[in-house]
């Protein structure tokens, strides 16, 4: 009985230790089930994102593909087109007025009695200035500057007959079939060369860029002048030029140029002619050559001294017996002006650091050839003048900035400033007081501004920048002109 | 006084109110680097300009650090770019050297 009963608990012991290690095994076996269904979930997450990046990849391959064809259209489109353009357009109102001498007189001195006293106006005269820029530049040493232009009043009619409704009609002119003209106002490459030597130079030919010179870009808005001096150059011209930098051997920004170009030719263009492009259209309408020498003497970014010679060959006159009056190759002309201009006046005042102030000193002689007359005389004659500025920032706009110059010239003073952007006629070139007020004003930074301007002259000689003139003839006594206009530049 | 004349006055004074944009100006710009500048980093305006790319002189621009950018290009300008005085043109600094970067692909004239 005794070996039974230990019989029963051995066996009863070993079952339970049994159920036991089962219970510890299904949990086991649990585990791997729960491990093997995670595997199996991180697997399929795995598969998941390589089918994922397989299409982005293929999807990247595709945009390369696409951007690379249109790479390719661009390339294809742009390989030869090596012009930048850019556009300056200037819509003006002007409001003028011209009041003559009441002892006005015509150009050979006989009483101008049909003009004394009179007055004459224009009270809305509106205009459109487009300038068309090019630019190409093969690197930085060889590159291209041209500029097309179109300058006109609103409704111009340039026909010559009025009556026979010819196309030259503003309202159609560029409508309807007409000439092959395009109005070129620069075009010229620069080559420079010698970087490394003490004295780099710059050679550059074609029409170049003598207009709205130093100290005149303010009175136009402009932030860079052009290289030649306002008090005495203002034309379109062609030529050659050759700049030599000074400013490792010299003072910090010192160049010279050396500028000889052509102004006038009158040759024969006579198409049925055997011999076309020789002589002149009329005897003694010699070409007019130029030299011109600007000069900048320093310039540290605020400080600007520059000066100018220029002398103009085969300058027009008379004769003395007055029998060519109209043109003829009568002497030289020889000009020089020195100009300076301040910008920032004072640093730690901001009114001041934005002001700027210059002034000008310049002079005109003439030297006419033995038989011919230059402003009435057969002797050397010279002019002077001076011109004056200030600017200074408005104080109601950002940018906006308000200037007033002052010009006097004497009796014999006669600069070349024909293409001075004044409508009544160029105020530097006054023989007596002119007086300008002007707000430039930023709308836009500088891709949209404004400006009011108020010109008045008061002359004490003849209003005239031709050595045909005497200048003892008076004929206006004051002219003026209020002008205003929105400007677009990008 | 013309009515047409004082329509165009008041038009251009009525445009005033629309004056918004900062007038920041390349020029100015290399008026300024010319001024303060040229002598210490003994390089021109042109050459600073054109050490980094437009998106370069972006980049540190919008991130207030052009003045930094800046040292790079000439270390020895250091103490001017950490001054007030820079502070207060910086705009037209960048300005001009955004305009002439390396990659700017502008123009001179001359």
């Amino acid at each position: 009985m005794k070996k039974i009963t230990l019989s029963l608990i051995a066996a009863s012991l070993f079952s339970g230790n049994l159920l036991a290690d089962e219970a510890a095994l299904q949990a086991q076996i649990q585990k791997l089930i729960q491990r093997i269904e995670q595997l199996e979930q991180a697997q399929g997450t795995t598969q998941q994102t390589q089918i994922v990046l397989q299409e982005n990849q293929a999807e990247i391959k595709e945009t390369q593909i696409s951007q690379g064809d249109m790479l390719s259209k661009v390339n294809a489109q742009s390989a030869n087109d090596n012009i930048k353009w850019d556009i300056d357009l200037r819509s003006a109102f002007h409001n003028i007025n011209y009041q003559y001498a009441d002892d006005a007189k015509n150009r050979d001195g006989s009483a101008d009695a049909t003009h004394s006293g009179q007055k004459y106006s224009n009270n809305s005269l509106f205009t459109n200035r487009l300038w068309l820029g090019m630019g190409s530049k093969v690197n930085d040493d060889l590159f291209f500057n041209g500029q097309v232009a179109a300058d006109y009043y609103w409704g111009a009619d340039t026909s010559v007959n009025h009556s026979a409704m010819s196309q030259d009609m503003g309202w159609e002119a560029n409508s309807k079939p007409h000439d092959a003209s395009l109005g070129l106002r620069q075009a010229y490459f620069v080559y420079k060369f010698g970087n490394d030597w003490d004295i780099p130079m710059t050679f550059s030919v074609g029409r170049r860029a003598a207009v709205d010179g130093f100290l005149a870009n303010n009175r136009e808005g402009t932030q860079k002048p052009g290289s030649p001096l306002a008090h005495i150059t203002n034309v379109e011209v062609d030529g050659a030029m050759m700049q030599f930098n000074l400013d490792k051997v010299f003072l910090p920004g010192s160049y010279l140029k050396v500028v000889y170009g052509r102004s006038y030719d009158t040759i024969n263009q006579n198409a049925l002619s055997t011999v076309p492009y020789t002589g002149t259209t009329f005897p003694g309408d010699d070409k007019v050559d130029f030299l011109v020498l600007p000069m900048s003497i320093y310039n540290d970014g605020a400080s600007n001294l520059m000066a100018e010679y220029a002398m103009i060959m085969n300058a027009k006159g008379d004769t003395v017996s007055g029998t060519t009056y109209g043109g003829v190759a009568a002497g030289t002309a020889h000009y020089a002006a020195l100009s300076y201009q301040l910008d920032g006046l004072n640093e730690d005042v901001d009114f001041l650091n934005d002001s700027t102030v210059f002034a000008s000193v310049a002079m005109t002689s003439t030297n006419p050839d033995s038989g011919y007359t230059m402003l009435g005389s057969t002797d050397n004659k010279t002019g002077y003048s001076f011109w004056a500025g200030v600017l200074f920032p408005d104080t109601i706009s950002d940018g906006g900035r308000i200037g007033i110059e002052y010009n006097h010239g004497s009796k014999y003073w006669t600069p070349m400033t024909w293409a001075e952007d004044s409508i009544i006629g160029s105020k530097v070139a006054t023989r007596g007081d002119a007086y300008e007020t002007y707000w430039n004003l930023p709308i836009v930074g500088k891709n949209l501004t404004a400006q009011l301007r108020y010109t008045y002259i008061n002359y004490n000689y003849r209003s005239s920048i031709s050595f045909m003139d005497d200048p003892s003839f008076k004929n206006l006594d004051h002219s003026q002109e209020l002008r205003a206009f929105v400007r677009y530049q990008y | 006084m013309t009515s047409i004349s004082k329509i165009a006055l008041a038009a251009l004074l009525g445009l005033t109110l629309f004056s918004t944009t900062a007038s920041a100006d390349s020029e100015k710009g290399k008026k300024l680097y010319q001024k303060n500048l040229k002598e210490t980093c003994g390089i021109t305006g042109g050459v600073f300009a054109a050490k980094y790319k437009q998106a370069d002189w972006d980049k540190a621009y919008k991130a207030g650090t052009l003045n930094k950018k800046m040292t790079e290009a000439c270390p020895a300008g250091k103490d001017f770019f950490e001054s007030d005085k820079y502070k207060k043109i910086e705009t037209h600094l960048y300005d001009f050297v955004h305009d002439f970067a390396r990659d700017s692909g502008n123009i001179p004239s001359c």
